[in-house]
């Protein structure tokens, strides 16, 4: 990930010369929090890759009745690589029924929908003004298809996360308490998958999958193992993360996702990681209390207020929105309880040594009690977190929802009555299961609002490169 | 449900073969993946684990195997509907079993091991995918071993070969979300085999020209397909003379890939092996004349004219 402020891609000034090193873009309404620029209209003048008082000369971009604002970060989403390519495979009907991108002198042709192709993806990223975005689960054996896939998203940027926390030989070293060892392996996989940082879905549970099972204590063994726990993995890892001193801290994708009372779970594991860094994936999908299906409801105040409280943590929210989706995660165990539930297609691919995947078509329906509790519990924890710059704005495309509906979850967060306009639409017995109703918060305002939309973007370049 | 070959060394310790005949179609399958390795779960190798093979006829795979099945010619899906029943205890009548070919002793020898086993597999090959019922087969195959996930590990596995099939497979899928069959006419990716076939489109006489990169249709193709090719121009690509570059107007000898012409080849199970080229060639890889050929193209004033960039709804 090489975040380049608010400059176009193709304007950094290593490949440009003369005149190409200049660009002033003007009569734009531009919104840039962390200057304290509120919807001013102004021009802006780039020379080299940097915003310069004024140039002379080179190209004019006139950007007038359009608002300018800095780059989105997507941290957690699905785009390249096996896994995502095996849910095009299961999709043929819903590619035939998308959008379809043309292909011309300058673009290739692709289709949009629940798992885009390689080529609408960077058109769809780039329409909604992102810049950057992150491939978060990518196998080592086979990162080389991964960055292959990668080369074909076109103008945005790049990069991916190596899944680390269920490999055989690392929790074999650990057990052994190789601590050394295992430091240096993981090294060598953040090199061998030429990865930005490391990714840990479910640990431990993934390997017991291979076996059929799942852990789901933090605190008992993993299948197969004495004294490697969940929680000790990703203990070990968070702390092999940060003394290696990689960028990302380790991006955690808690053990029991879904499942009803996982928010112990998590605090616990928060808990675990005090003193290191550390990036918990997709937070909605950890926020379930109660003891069965009947009883969940979500916790997502009590998470905010934990996570407001500790500055070493960031999230992003895995929001959910209604409609049609393909669910694909690392998380095996999560995917056949899925498959189990919807008694829909399911497609599994365990890859040896360290991950599976699985694969589920779902729909998320506002009149499904836990799918209406998941998407408030998304925009709950959006609009609860206090520190804006270390909240993301994600759905985990695809589980959530496709990444191309961004624009939904925004209009949802800046707008309280469209808020309740979409609440009306939920089952009564949702009461008391949430806390959205007594949120007012909008995130239009510049001046009282921390989630504000150009400033969530803003705070994820800053952090990427504060990263 | 499916896994790498590495997980099928590691791990299985129970081996279906579904309507193939790996000892002469996969010679390595044996023994590099499935059945005679050792690895950390199954010490023993080839003693660790069971192999069942389920096929039409007795073939050289059979003395491989710890139990053969002989199912009748066409029954394959009737016995997967069968096993799928008993294995959840659904009642069974004689005269159906019978269907199969197999005896009820031998289908409930079969179930118990399926379920003692920690980790399984079926593979399945062209006996079972290209006979009648084709990919119904493999959908039923497909969900037995879904189903048996209530019991213990289960995964399937297509036995693919010839060359890259598969890697041709997945990069289609990543750039059109489809993986053969694809016509480009309206200017974005559409699927329908059968419609949009090579050997459909050529059938039909569809197509004012052909551009064959390692293949050799004229070896394999219904006559009508063959016609075709020798009455529009044919561009072939191929480090060989095949029986379709014989009928080309044009053939570009090209550097073997994998021998002489780096590049990445995707193993049956989807993961990507990098080739490294053993000997030097003298002619250019397919890669470069196929690079060559559209910087020429693109230098071509526009001929695609005013299109939309992008439609919400297909045509
Ligand atoms: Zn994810």
């Amino acid at each position: 990930m090489r975040p380049r402020g608010c400059v176009p891609r193709g304007w950094q000034s290593e490949n440009l010369k003369g005149p190409d090193r200049m660009l002033r873009i003007t009569g734009g309404t531009v919104y840039d929090p962390a200057n304290g620029i509120n919807g001013e209209v102004r021009d802006l003048d780039v020379e080299d890759g940097k915003f310069v008082s004024s140039v002379t000369g080179g190209r004019t971009i006139d950007a007038t009745g359009l608002v300018i604002f800095p780059e989105g970060v997507d941290v957690h989403t699905h785009v390249a690589g096996g896994s995502i390519n095996f849910a095009r495979a299961m999709t043929p009907e819903d590619h035939r029924r998308t959008q379809a991108f043309i292909r011309s002198q300058t673009r290739r042709s692709g289709l949009g929908g629940m798992a885009p192709t390689t080529f609408a993806t960077g058109y769809l990223y780039a329409g909604m003004g992102f810049t950057t975005v992150n491939e978060a689960a990518v196998p080592v054996l086979s990162a080389p298809h991964t960055h292959e896939e990668i080369a074909d998203i076109p103008i945005v940027d790049k990069s991916c996360l190596v899944l680390m926390a269920n490999n055989e030989i690392m929790l074999d070293l650990l057990e052994a308490g190789e601590y050394e060892r295992a430091k240096r392996m993981v090294a060598w996989h953040v090199w061998a998958a030429k990865a930005y940082g490391v990714k840990a879905v479910n640990p431990g549970g993934v390997a017991a999958w291979k076996w059929g099972k799942d852990a789901k204590q933090r605190s008992e063994p993993v299948e197969g193992y004495k004294n490697t726990t969940p929680g000790s993995i990703a203990a070990s890892l968070a702390k092999i993360i940060d003394e290696l001193g990689l960028p990302h801290p380790i991006h955690l994708h808690c053990n029991n996702l879904g499942a009803p009372g996982n928010v112990s779970t998590t605090l616990e594991t928060m808990k675990h990681l005090e003193g290191h860094r550390a990036h918990l994936a997709h937070l909605q999908y950890h926020a379930c209390g109660g003891d069965d299906w009947h009883a969940m409801k979500f916790e997502a105040a009590q998470l905010a207020e934990y996570f407001n409280a500790h500055p070493n943590m960031t999230t992003d929210a895995g929001a959910v929105l209604f409609g049609d989706t393909v669910t694909i995660t690392a998380d095996g165990p999560w995917q056949h309880l899925l498959y189990k539930l919807t008694g829909r297609k399911w497609g599994n691919l365990d890859v040896e040594n360290e991950t599976g995947c699985g694969i589920v078509p779902s729909s998320y329906r506002p009149s499904n009690l836990v799918n209406a509790v998941q998407w408030a519990t998304g925009l709950e924890l959006l609009l609860l977190i206090d520190d804006a710059w270390r909240v993301f704005l994600s759905t985990d495309h695809p589980n959530g929802a496709c990444f191309w509906r961004y624009p939904e979850i925004i209009q949802l967060l800046m707008c309280a009555d469209y808020r309740k306009e979409c609440m009306a639409q939920l089952p009564p017995e949702i009461k008391n299961r949430i806390t959205l109703p007594e949120i007012d918060r909008e995130c239009m305002s510049f001046e009282n609002c921390p989630v504000e939309m150009e400033r969530i973007e803003r705070a994820e370049i800053q952090q990427c490169i504060a990263a | 449900m499916t896994c790498t070959l590495g997980e099928v060394k590691n791990r299985a310790d129970f081996i279906v073969y579904w309507g193939g005949n790996p000892a002469e179609c996969h010679p390595r399958h044996f023994t590099k993946y499935a059945l005679m390795p050792k690895s950390q779960f199954l010490p023993r190798g080839r003693k660790d684990r069971t192999m069942v093979l389920v096929d039409i006829r007795e073939t050289k795979s059979v003395k491989a195997s710890d139990v053969f099945l002989q199912v009748r010619p066409g029954k394959d899906f009737e016995l997967i509907t069968v096993l799928r029943a008993m294995i959840k205890d659904q009642p069974i009548s004689e005269a159906q079993i019978a269907e199969t070919g197999l005896s009820v002793e031998q289908l409930q020898d079969f179930v118990a091991r399926m379920k003692a086993a920690r980790f399984g597999v079926f593979f399945f090959g062209m006996g079972l995918s290209m006979t009648r019922g084709k990919h119904m087969n493999s959908a039923a195959l497909l969900t037995l071993a879904a189903e048996m996930n209530a019991f213990t590990k289960f995964v399937a596995m297509p036995m693919r070969g010839h060359g890259n099939v598969t890697g041709a497979d997945v990069i289609m899928r990543w750039q059109t979300g489809y993986p053969f069959g694809i016509s480009f006419n309206r200017g974005y990716p559409r699927y329908n085999p059968g419609e949009f076939s090579t050997v459909d489109v050529l059938v039909r006489g569809d197509t004012d020209c052909a551009f064959i990169i390692g293949a050799d249709p004229g070896a394999t193709m219904p006559k009508p397909a063959i016609e075709h090719l020798k009455r529009v121009p044919t561009i072939v690509l191929d480090p060989h003379v095949t029986h379709t570059s014989k009928m080309a107007r044009v053939h570009i000898t090209t550097a073997p890939a994998g021998i002489s012409a780096p590049g990445t080849a995707y193993r049956m199970d989807e993961i990507p092996l990098p080739l490294r080229p053993a000997l030097e060639s003298p002619y250019p890889s397919d890669e470069e004349v196929v690079r060559r050929i559209k910087e020429t193209i693109l230098k071509k004033p526009d001929w695609m004219g005013e299109r939309p960039q992008m439609l919400t709804t297909q045509v």
